[in-house]
């Protein structure tokens, strides 16, 4: 049977999905993109979805929620008609009707790997994706998540290496305004650290106005844009992408990009990212080890205890810096040989000072050395916030549990 | 220098049972904190084949147990079971295991009382109080002319605690008493007193103190000692806990007070029923 794996764009404009055969050649994906929108038809509960919403709104046959996956981030609820709905579960349907559709192309056993793409993986929408995926179930090894950022990396460093002989630039220019990703590579690391500058200019409005000469005037504008912008770089490559880039008023503005660049209408970037993301866990190529990709959503540093391994006391790697904040958690269970309280050190990845945090187990019940069983469970909030949560297991039938539990967030 | 060691190694599923302290040990660690608690109380007994299986099959150490089955095939001596599974946990440096290794298999030259004593402080300490009362009762019962002044009265002495632990203050008060009559332990006045303060009223407890000669200042430190466990308990997550569900009581939140008062109770049955159980 053969196997694929699925990149899926969630963005709050136009979704995309792409699948690809695994082992498959890099151009050989397909994608097709869903405008972001769902259309409660008036008096009846039937659900339109992507351009049959937009459709049914213009010719007012329905009603379509606004701001549908910020509402959802919020956990707000949505007034449709009089009734209300959970932004989540609208969220849920519109994937689910996207998925019906990806379902008549493959099979779904023959996904093995599905990754979400997102504009910001932060707390909330780490929590919206868990629900949906809690509610379509699994699909292949499992269903994953990552930021833009990191999907426009996968996508830039599985092409040629003359695209990313310098650094590379990613103009997107939608509603409402222009934001950029500005790709380095620290060559000097080992591994060579990629990170993104990202960059918002609110200033650079999408103009949605196209009165006559507009677009002589939006060259212009973005011509003198692109001068500050490119001033002092080293740009090697750059991808174009949004609604704003759409029809051809860009001559001026192309002279200059293209000098001595090569230009690119990216505009399936995310998706393919996602899905060249999930190519290299499953299949890891030679770039895994040579790079690693240090976005927002990496941890910055490394967490470890020292800790008496088998008689010896040796510095324990607990957490590496630059795992992804929400794939990490892990479980110990470790004996107290004395003392109520458990040492951590935090060693930052940006060389500044290694600091210890000494977690205090207030009223852990008094018992001899070495008789004292915890458990402690290390998870994270965000890529800098780091929840450890410690729970007394007592010491077998010696010292019943007193069942106490201790959190503490700390700061990496 | 850490203070935590890694847990390596899983948890049995079906325990390994020490008929003599009634225990069950379902960890390596288990098993060596208790080989290290009371080494001098170790009998050749303890080196069975079932422990060497119990530690091949349900702890996954499969080189220890063979090395143990070995051992065992060769009839070794205590020392060296013991030695290979200290040794083979990573359980002991150098210094500390010299130390059990001195001590070990001097069960038979131990006074009588003072190697029973000891079983039933371990099941003391494990919070098995029934037992531990058992365990005292049979020494005082079977020995009691063998046992001297001192150590007849420590046995009172921990007798009380157990009882104390259970909530049989009168039992307990009369186990201090008889204690500090055999010992003559300050300790012991103290517990008697402590436990006659939790059951008496004020005014009770300051007229026995009157009549019965009980010096000022032992009387006064009982007080404050009792003083700051009430203070103690005002602070406490248990008072936190049970001020919390009474205001869902005053609130009208029947359900939820119910609920959680219902919790609370099973919970602390659950603890009562443990330190009762006779296995």
């Amino acid at each position: 049977m053969e196997e694929y794996i699925i990149g899926y764009d969630l963005d709050s404009t136009m979704s995309q999905i792409t699948w690809k055969r695994l082992g498959e050649r890099r151009d050989k994906q397909e994608t097709y993109a869903v405008p972001f929108l769902l259309c409660k038809k008036y008096h009846v509960n039937q659900w339109s979805f992507g351009e049959t919403a937009r459709t049914d709104k213009i010719a007012g046959r329905g009603t379509v929620p606004e701001h549908l996956l910020e509402k959802a981030l919020k956990g707000e609820k949505i007034l449709l008609e009089g009734e209300s709905y959970e932004g989540t579960e609208l969220v849920l349907l519109f994937i689910k009707k996207t998925l019906e559709l990806l379902w008549q192309k493959i099979r779904k056993e023959q996904a093995v790997a599905f990754m979400f793409t997102v504009e910001r993986l932060d707390k909330d929408m780490v929590k919206l994706l868990n629900k949906i995926v809690f509610e379509i179930g699994k699909i292949g090894k499992d269903v994953y998540y990552q930021s833009h950022q990191e999907s426009f990396y996968q996508y830039v460093i599985h092409q040629p290496q003359e695209i990313w002989a310098k650094d590379v630039l990613a103009l997107e220019y939608n509603a409402p305004y222009l934001k950029t990703y500005l790709l380095k590579l620290n060559k000097g690391t080992t591994p060579i650290v990629a990170f993104i500058e990202n960059k918002e200019f609110p200033h650079m409005d999408l103009s949605t106005s196209k009165l006559e000469g507009w677009e002589e005037r939006e060259d212009l504008r973005f011509y003198e844009f692109m001068e500050g912008m490119l001033k002092g770089s080293f740009i090697s490559s750059i991808y174009l992408m949004g609604d704003g880039f759409q029809g051809n008023w860009m001559k001026k503005t192309l002279d200059l990009i293209c000098h001595r660049r090569r230009v690119f209408m990216g505009k399936n970037l995310y998706a393919i990212g996602a899905s060249m993301a999930l190519e290299e866990k499953l299949r890891p190529d030679e770039l895994v080890d040579k790079y690693v990709f240090l976005g927002k959503d990496r941890l910055k540093a490394n967490v470890g205890m020292n800790i008496n391994i088998r008689g010896e006391e040796s510095y324990y790697p607990l957490v590496d810096g630059g795992q992804n904040w929400y794939e990490t958690k892990r479980e110990w269970e470790l004996i107290m040989e004395e003392g109520e309280a458990v040492s951590l050190t935090i060693t930052p990845l940006n060389g500044k000072e290694v600091r210890n945090v000494n977690i205090i187990l207030r009223g852990l019940p008094k018992r001899p050395k070495k008789a004292t069983r915890i458990k402690m469970h290390l998870s994270f909030e965000t890529e800098q916030k780091m929840i450890i949560q410690i729970e007394d297991l007592g010491f077998g039938e010696m010292y019943p549990s007193s069942s106490m539990r201790w959190m503490e967030e700390i700061e990496i | 220098m850490s203070n935590v060691r890694l847990c390596l190694h899983k948890l049995a599923k079906n325990p390994y049972y020490i008929e003599e302290i009634r225990l069950s040990i379902y960890s390596i660690e288990e098993l060596c904190f208790y080989l290290c608690k009371n080494p001098e109380l170790l009998k050749e007994d303890i080196m069975d084949e079932n422990l060497s299986t119990f530690i091949e099959t349900e702890l996954g150490l499969e080189e220890l147990g063979k090395e143990l089955r070995g051992i065992l095939d060769k009839r070794g001596s205590l020392t060296e079971f013991v030695g290979a599974i200290l040794k083979g946990a990573f359980y002991l440096n150098d210094r500390e295991w010299n130390q059990i290794q001195n001590m070990l298999g001097q069960s038979p030259y131990m006074e009588y009382g003072l190697r029973e004593k000891r079983k039933g402080d371990f099941l003391l300490e494990s919070q098995k109080y029934t037992l531990a009362i058992e365990q005292y009762s049979s020494i005082l019962q079977e020995a009691e002319e063998r046992v001297d002044g001192q150590l007849y009265g420590d046995i009172l002495h921990n007798m009380g605690v157990a009882y104390a632990q259970t909530f049989d203050f009168p039992k307990a008060e009369e186990k201090f008493r008889q204690a500090y009559e055999a010992n003559g332990s300050l300790e012991s006045l103290h517990h008697y007193l402590t436990v006659l303060r939790l059951i008496s009223t004020k005014e009770e407890y300051e007229e026995f103190v009157e009549n019965n000669g009980v010096d000022r200042e032992t009387a006064n430190f009982i007080g404050e000692k009792y003083g700051k466990c009430v203070e103690d308990y005002e602070k406490s997550d248990v008072k936190k806990r049970l001020g919390e569900i009474k205001e869902k009581k005053e609130k009208g939140n029947f359900t939820e007070y119910f609920g959680e008062m219902n919790e609370l109770l099973e919970e602390w049955k659950e603890q009562y029923r443990k330190s009762m159980k006779k296995s």
